[in-house]
């Protein structure tokens, strides 16, 4: 019991990363219809940034946050140099934009940072917590601690500003949005800044946990796409319950049956969602973004 | 297609010898070789594949390289480990390849939007992973070596210019197959879909059937191309059918242009230039740049092409052509039929 509690307890926090990438991947898809390939390289960017900052000797708490701002000013940049003039296009072209964008971020970074690991210290140092029998890391606490506070911020972000209900408007219907004069391309635009947003948040919080590489890119915005394909691909809040599902159960399978496993379970639990319950595991809620 | 019966071998004739001509034009440029010209072509031929899935599917695959690496591996341990014959081993794998497609196609295609995308990269990175683990089958990471020369009749294809010649061949009838293929019963309906999916399916076509077809057509075309390839180099492992060469599909297709048949080769042909310059430029600029940096170009190609030249090289050219003609005053026709402009 207390080795199945270690297993929920390391998938939590991992799971909680792949919830914060698939967030982006629902707000860009549902305000512009665009599945946004480079969402896992706003992550690289800010877990990369973050420790190339530390080490010009630049405190934690402001080269963290100028790192999360490097990764949304990337967001900001794909919008407005690379969707924004390609909007009349297909959205079939607007993915291979992204996918460009993309390649051409991870390519950059390799000639930045080279191809070796990254390593950033804990936030807090000091030895694991025990809660329940399990092990918990103080990183993975703070991931879990940032998450929520994540969640929150959009709740209100969403239901109380104007900004937030118009970009929902826009998810729910362009163009009737646009007849309340809202202006999609401006709603494009905070989408891709806040979805790179908090991917860079999660590369900043991920980066004393698993290092930093060039090319993490990939492999994390396709397990953030399974969080939000699990959650439904429609709720913000389903990307993140569907990444904590994924996480545990990427966790439970490295635990129970190899460590081989842990590529296939994105991979396995993506193409069973697609194939039984294409409307999400949590298709409840997906009425409303909150 | 308005020509005579006698200009279809003539045009196509005439487009083999003019990669024929590309020979000693390589021997002449300094970065460029005979090897570099097996590339394009094998690329070429497997892009082809990708850009029917793109143009007339209106999907994008970013596994593709996936359907390159069954090929490659199907002909591989059917010809170094049971001693089949090459031909039957590369029917085997493109038989695999079209079923493999079929399946995950029957998958995605039911749902609108763009899956397709995410679900190849999915299905291109586990066959990557399976290949790297299946010790047994696959030889792992270290490969499979032992693949015999291609050889058909007392034909043996053992070196670059005799690969090269093979492999343009079959590019060329690729292309004849496409086009011949996009002005059949069936090409129509393609078109039909990769215009308005909703307007085909009024007039009774099956959009998802339509649409997974094509993907295991170009599944096809990939795994050709792969099984050439395993002959090539007569040694396969994991790295030649992962997430880069999967991209570098993806960027000749739409570089050379999605809408056209002729996209594949001129992609090819631009990718190879440019890989091949950005091996040579970058190491001067930056120093020590190591691993796959050439994706910098691959990314920015992408990004401008699709920017600035929306239907790729052969759309340009095509535009470049008809402005030229209009400009000396005399068209050819009145207007082209819907069917030629899409498949021009």
């Amino acid at each position: 019991m207390s080795e199945f509690l270690q297993f929920v307890a390391s998938g939590v926090g991992q799971g909680a990363i792949y919830g914060l990438i698939g967030v982006g991947f629902v707000i860009i898809y549902n305000v512009t219809g665009i599945i946004n390939f480079a969402q896992g390289h706003y992550l690289m960017l800010g877990a990369l940034t973050a420790v190339t900052l530390r080490e010009t000797g630049l405190p934690a708490v402001p080269a963290l946050l100028l790192a999360i701002v490097v990764a949304a000013l990337a967001g900001l940049i794909t919008d407005r140099a690379v969707i924004n003039p390609a909007r009349r296009h297909s959205t079939l072209t607007l993915i291979i934009l992204t996918v460009g964008v993309a390649i051409a971020v991870e390519g950059l970074a390799l000639l930045v940072w080279g191809v070796n690991p990254q390593r950033y210290p804990p936030f807090t140092a000091g030895p694991p917590l025990f809660l329940g029998g399990a092990a918990v890391s103080r990183q993975t606490l703070w991931v879990l601690g940032v998450t929520l506070a994540i969640a929150l911020a959009l709740w209100w972000f969403f239901q109380r500003t104007v900004v937030g209900k118009a970009m929902q408007a826009c998810a729910m219907n362009r163009d009737a949005a646009r007849l309340q004069a809202i202006d999609p391309a401006q709603m494009s635009l905070y989408a891709f800044t806040l979805a790179a947003a908090v991917a860079g948040v999660a590369g900043v919080v991920l980066v004393p946990i698993t290092s930093a590489y060039y090319d993490m890119g990939v492999p994390f915005g396709l397990k953030g796409f399974t969080a939000a394909v699990l959650g439904g691909l429609v709720s913000p809040f389903g990307a993140l319950l569907g990444g904590l599902l994924l996480g545990v159960a990427e966790a439970l399978a490295v635990g129970y049956v190899s460590s081989a496993m842990a590529e296939g379970v994105a991979f396995a639990v993506l193409a069973l969602v697609l194939v039984a319950r294409p409307e999400g595991l949590l298709a409840q809620v997906r009425a409303r973004w909150a | 297609m308005g020509l005579r019966w006698w200009a279809q071998p003539l045009l196509w004739g005439a487009v083999f010898g003019l990669g024929v001509l590309l020979l000693p034009v390589a021997d002449s440029l300094p970065f460029l070789t005979r090897a570099n010209l097996v590339v394009f072509a094998l690329h070429g031929i497997a892009a082809m594949g990708l850009t029917l899935v793109m143009g007339f599917a209106g999907q994008v695959s970013l596994g593709h390289a996936a359907f390159y690496g069954v090929g490659a591996y199907a002909s591989a341990l059917l010809t170094a480990k049971t001693g089949w014959h090459p031909l039957p081993a590369a029917a085997a794998g493109a038989a695999i390849a079209a079923i493999l497609a079929a399946l995950l196609g029957r998958i995605v295609f039911r749902l609108r939007g763009h899956f397709l995308a995410m679900a190849t990269l999915a299905f291109g990175l586990v066959f990557y992973v399976v290949v790297r683990s299946w010790d047994s089958l696959t030889g792992g990471n270290q490969g499979t070596g032992g693949i015999p020369d291609l050889t058909l009749g007392p034909l043996r294809f053992d070196d670059d210019t005799r690969m090269y010649l093979l492999a343009w061949a079959v590019l060329v009838l690729g292309l004849v197959a496409a086009r011949n293929l996009l002005h059949s019963r069936p090409g129509r309906a393609l078109l039909a879909v990769g215009r308005s999916e909703v307007a085909a399916a009024s007039v009774g076509i099956d959009v998802a059937r339509t649409k997974m077809v094509v993907f295991a057509l170009g599944a096809v075309y990939a795994s050709i191309a792969g099984s050439l390839y395993a002959h090539y180099v007569t040694y396969v492992s994991p790295e030649s059918f992962g997430l880069l060469p999967s991209l570098r599909f993806l960027v000749i297709s739409t570089v050379g242009g999605i809408d056209s048949v002729w996209g594949a080769p001129l992609g090819s042909a631009a990718v190879v230039l440019l890989t091949e310059g950005t091996r040579e430029l970058v190491p001067r600029f930056v120093s020590g740049a190591t691993g796959s940096y050439e994706i910098v170009a691959y990314g920015l190609a992408l990004v401008l092409v699709l920017l600035f030249l929306p239907r790729g090289l052969a759309g340009g050219l095509a535009e470049a052509v008809q402005r030229a003609a209009e400009a000396l005053g005399r068209r050819r026709r009145p207007a082209p039929a819907l069917e030629e402009v899409e498949a021009r």
